[in-house]
């Protein structure tokens, strides 16, 4: 039986008129090493410098050279070719909840992947666990989607997450500054606020995409539960009933909270998706509302 | 308080086997979880020491305590508990239906009583107790059961529905036999006998012994009535073409009653009388008719007021009564003219013996002292024939001969006693095998009869003498005898014939002559023969249905055209202490209550409020209903 797509046609559709939206202007990386079939300049004047020898001709303002009589070349906005990178979340915690979490977070990237190649921007997608796995690149246009679908469906949950391990990770080996997109439910052992810092501190412009499911949020057990962490394994025996429940989402929601914090301290954005919020709605709800797309 | 569906014990077990079921499910639902999370980050703030002395130990009473009583509930539901004695539990009644003649007549409101019974019989199915099982019964002449006894309703009311008058006069003391013998037979509780109807009986029936538990539902209305009550149709034996009619009329109401009566025959009037009928009277008329033509003979009779014109018109369908043609071949017809114009229903006609030859084509041939040389292919009568061409070989002429004796089984010598006859020189007949002898001489046979055969030849009479010219001339014989000849050529045209219009049921045919039980055939109108019994020269059949039934016996047929509706002459008045009139609802003994609706909606109901209550997907649901909002604010904020 052949394996249900990622994202049908109609919701592809529907993606072709969004674009993956950054914040940061990335000086120096204007006609830089990424892969682009854009060619030529901008079309936004932005200043006037003297002409040097070598300099295009057709730069020249002659109207200022019939004037002053002096050579000046006009400068043009190039639009940034800025990478855009998505770090998909997975380790053993997102393959919980119902439905599990990393199905989503696929279908979720899977989505942006698809903005992206449509605007022709290229597309680096990176699983992570306790390290950075091996990334696939992608780039021109909406044909290239299927390698990337296949990439993303042979990606399996499993493992503990390191995010400090990963971020470093990440900065030594991308110099180049662009824009990240992490799609994780940002749940490990330590608190994610180091790494987040960690990584905005040396550059890229951080778009955040926490993923939960209503289990992680509200857990629906009643009684004596036999709890085991999905990722380490470490086990707890306690008694859960509707006090213990609140104080359990009082705790998520602070987390989630200090999460949406860390992120938006460090100038970058926060997107909450529970997974019984359907795709599409995701993309058109909350990640548009943090302006990650537009 | 019984279980309609289970005992005591079969409840008692399958209560028990349940509850093990639901507290086994209520301790494995309360024991631990295994459950993996995402981590266990957040738990550890909300979690609590876990009592293991708590395992196994029911810590939600009233969630166990509600499942166990909804489920009791429900198997009390199916096991269809009811309130009340078993013993009476289920009780059979007998509905029975007045569908004789009498209920087509129209009451005071212009319906007929058919119609009010069925009111009356659908409102008490109405009233009925659920659980009681009925039978519907259809009495006339004969009950007849047309529903089993069964709960259903449906089925009673459409054979109620389907009720209609019929023909014959009811006979309800043979109904509420038959109605006590069918309670009798089901051996179980039996509730009432109903009867839905007019109660006119026959007066013989005025004593009915009624039931114990019989009920009348009756009609009131009793319409104004006055009706034929028979026609009879007699042919004359002396005049074939004249019939004695008959006419019967009976006022039935209790007051004198003028009535007009007018017979026509093929639409044509033949009597007409003004009948004064004094109260509770009935009347015959008499007068004759001729015609030898068929036709249709209708009796119609007009009374002011009439409720009931079912009897009120008859008809009777008239056989022809046609001459027999008999050709007489004679030299010398003067010497039979005064033998054949003697008989009624012959029509004579006299030719030589050169005009006969091949020209007698119908009816009865004469050959006197001739024969023809092809023999007549119709009945034909021989007179002291020639040697040649005698049908019957003449075997000498014999003058010595002397009459001896007549052959008194053959319709021939039917009444015939003289011994002393004269016969001059008769001739000597030689029959063939198979020929009769009807007279015989001392020198032989001298009247031969030879019976008609399949195929084709007809019957023949041979005298060895004349009978004018013999010495028989003067001799009261010869005008019998030939009379007995020609009623044996021809015996359809001499039958004695009787028509009536009379009702169905038990119908008493008389007979003028003692008829054996071997010779008398009475025969349906589909030819199907009835039984009958014969008793002082009576013949009786009984018949349910309308239709003609032929009663034959020797030369004698009656034809019996059951058309007439059988009206009996009294109104039944049940006794005081019978029950009367329609039960008001829960009025004919409801023994119980059934309440296994209510039961099964109470245990639904209770395991709706236990998953509501107690179970984490319900709990959720109730709180979302309670607090729609609380939800996506949330989520807003964590957005």
């Amino acid at each position: 039986m052949a394996a249900e797509p990622l994202i049908d046609r109609k919701f592809l559709e529907k993606l072709e008129r969004l674009a993956i939206r950054w914040q940061k202007s990335f000086p120096g990386l204007v006609g830089g090493h990424n892969a682009s079939r854009f060619a030529g300049s901008g079309q936004e004047f932005l200043d006037h410098r003297n002409f040097h020898h070598g300099d295009d001709l057709r730069a020249v303002n002659w109207r200022a050279y019939m004037r002053l009589e002096k050579m000046f070349l006009k400068m043009f906005q190039v639009e940034p070719r800025v990478p855009v990178r998505l770090l998909v979340d997975a380790s053993a915690s997102m393959a919980t909840g119902e439905p599990a979490k990393f199905d989503y977070a696929r279908r979720l990237t899977a989505a942006l992947a698809y903005v992206g190649l449509v605007r022709l921007d290229t597309i680096l997608i990176h699983p992570f666990r306790d390290t950075l796995g091996d990334g696939q690149v992608c780039s021109g246009g909406r044909h290239r989607f299927g390698p990337v679908a296949d990439f993303l469906s042979s990606v399996e949950a499993k493992g503990q997450t390191d995010f400090l391990q990963v971020s470093r990770q990440f900065v030594n080996k991308y110099v180049n500054r662009g824009l990240v997109i992490i799609v994780s439910d940002f749940l490990a052992e330590t608190d994610p606020d180091k790494p987040l810092q960690y990584l905005a501190e040396f550059g890229p412009e951080v778009l955040a995409i926490h993923v939960f499911s209503d289990q992680d949020r509200t857990p629906p057990f009643e009684g004596e539960l036999e709890l085991t962490d999905a990722e380490c394994g470490e086990k707890l025996e306690l008694e859960f009933d509707t006090e213990a429940r609140a104080r359990y989402t009082a705790a998520f929601d602070d987390y989630c909270d200090r999460v949406r914090r860390a992120v938006l301290g460090h100038a970058g954005r926060y997107a909450a998706v529970p997974t019984s919020l359907p795709i599409e709605e995701a993309i058109f709800g909350p990640v548009v509302r943090a302006r990650g797309v537009a | 308080m019984f279980f309609f569906n289970l005992s005591a014990a079969e409840f008692l077990g399958l209560f028990a086997a349940a509850s093990a079921v639901v507290v086994a499910l209520y301790l494995l639902d309360r024991s631990r979880r295994q459950v993996v999370v995402s981590t266990l980050r957040f738990w550890t703030k909300a979690s609590r020491p876990v009592e293991s002395t708590r395992r196994r130990r029911i810590t939600q009473w009233p969630s166990l305590l509600l499942q166990l009583l909804s489920i009791a509930c429900l198997l009390l539901a199916l096991s269809q508990l009811r309130l009340g004695s078993r013993d009476m539990s289920s009780r059979d009644h007998v509905l029975i239906l007045d569908t004789s003649s009498w209920m087509a007549a129209r009451g005071g409101g212009g319906r007929t009583l058919m119609e009010e019974t069925r009111a009356v019989a659908q409102q008490y199915l109405n009233n009925l107790s659920r659980g009681d099982r009925v039978l519907v019964m259809y009495a006339d002449a004969l009950a007849t059961p047309v529903t089993a006894f069964e709960t259903s309703r449906k089925n009673a009311r459409e054979a109620v529905a389907r009720a209609q008058a019929g023909s014959s006069a009811l006979d309800l003391q043979g109904a509420l036999d038959y109605a006590v013998g069918l309670q009798k037979r089901e051996n179980k509780v039996a509730g009432e006998i109903v009867y839905a109807g007019a109660g006119r009986v026959t007066a013989g029936e005025g004593g009915i012994h009624a039931p114990a538990n019989l009920r009348v539902l009756p009609v009131a209305a009793n319409p104004s009535n006055a009706g034929l009550r028979k026609i009879g149709v007699r042919r004359s034996t002396q005049d074939g073409g004249l019939w004695r009619v008959f006419v019967s009329v009976r006022n039935y109401n209790r007051r004198p009653q003028p009535v007009d009566l007018a017979v026509t025959f093929a639409a044509s009037p033949v009597a007409t009388r003004r009948l004064n009928m004094a109260a509770m009277a009935e009347e015959e008329v008499v007068f004759d008719f001729r015609t030898r033509v068929a036709g249709v003979m209708e009796a119609r009779i007009r009374a002011r007021g009439d409720g009931f014109p079912g009897d009120d018109r008859a008809t009777l369908q008239l056989p022809a009564s046609p001459l027999v043609p008999v050709t007489v071949c004679s030299t010398d017809p003067r010497a039979l003219r005064p033998l054949l114009d003697a008989h009624p229903n012959v029509a004579a006609k006299y030719l030589s013996p050169s005009q006969c030859e091949g020209t007698i084509e119908e009816g009865i041939a004469i050959f006197d002292r001739c024969a023809p040389r092809v023999s007549a292919k119709i009945p034909a009568m021989y007179l002291a024939p020639p040697p040649t061409g005698s049908p019957v070989p003449v075997r000498r002429q014999a003058p010595e001969a002397e009459f001896r004796t007549w052959n008194r089984d053959h319709p021939l010598a039917a009444g015939l006693r003289a011994q002393d006859l004269r016969l001059g020189a008769p001739e000597v007949l030689s029959p063939a095998a198979g020929d009769a002898v009807v007279a015989e001489s001392s020198a032989g046979p001298l009247i031969v009869a030879r019976p008609g055969s399949a195929n084709g030849t007809a019957r023949i009479v041979a005298f060895g003498f004349h009978p004018v010219h013999a010495g028989l001339k003067f001799e009261l014989a010869a005008p019998l005898l030939f009379a007995n000849a020609i009623r044996w050529l021809a015996p359809d045209s001499f039958r004695r014939f009787e028509l009536f219009a009379n009702s169905t049921g038990m119908v008493q045919a008389p007979m003028e002559r003692d008829a054996g039980a071997g010779e008398v055939r009475v025969v349906g109108e589909d030819g199907v023969p009835l039984p009958f019994s014969v008793r002082d020269n009576t013949i009786r059949f009984f018949s349910a249905s309308p239709g003609t039934v032929r009663v034959a016996a020797g030369d004698q047929e009656q034809v019996h055209s059951l058309t007439l509706p059988a009206v009996p002459d009294d109104l039944w008045q049940p006794s005081a202490g019978i029950k009367r009139g329609v039960p008001r609802r829960g009025e004919s003994g409801s023994p119980y209550s059934d309440i296994w609706y209510w039961l099964a909606l109470a245990g639904g109901l209770g395991l709706l409020l236990e998953w509501l209550w107690y179970a984490p997907r319900g709990r959720r649901l109730v709180g979302h209903a309670l607090s729609s909002g609380d939800g996506e604010a949330a989520l807003r904020k964590a957005s």
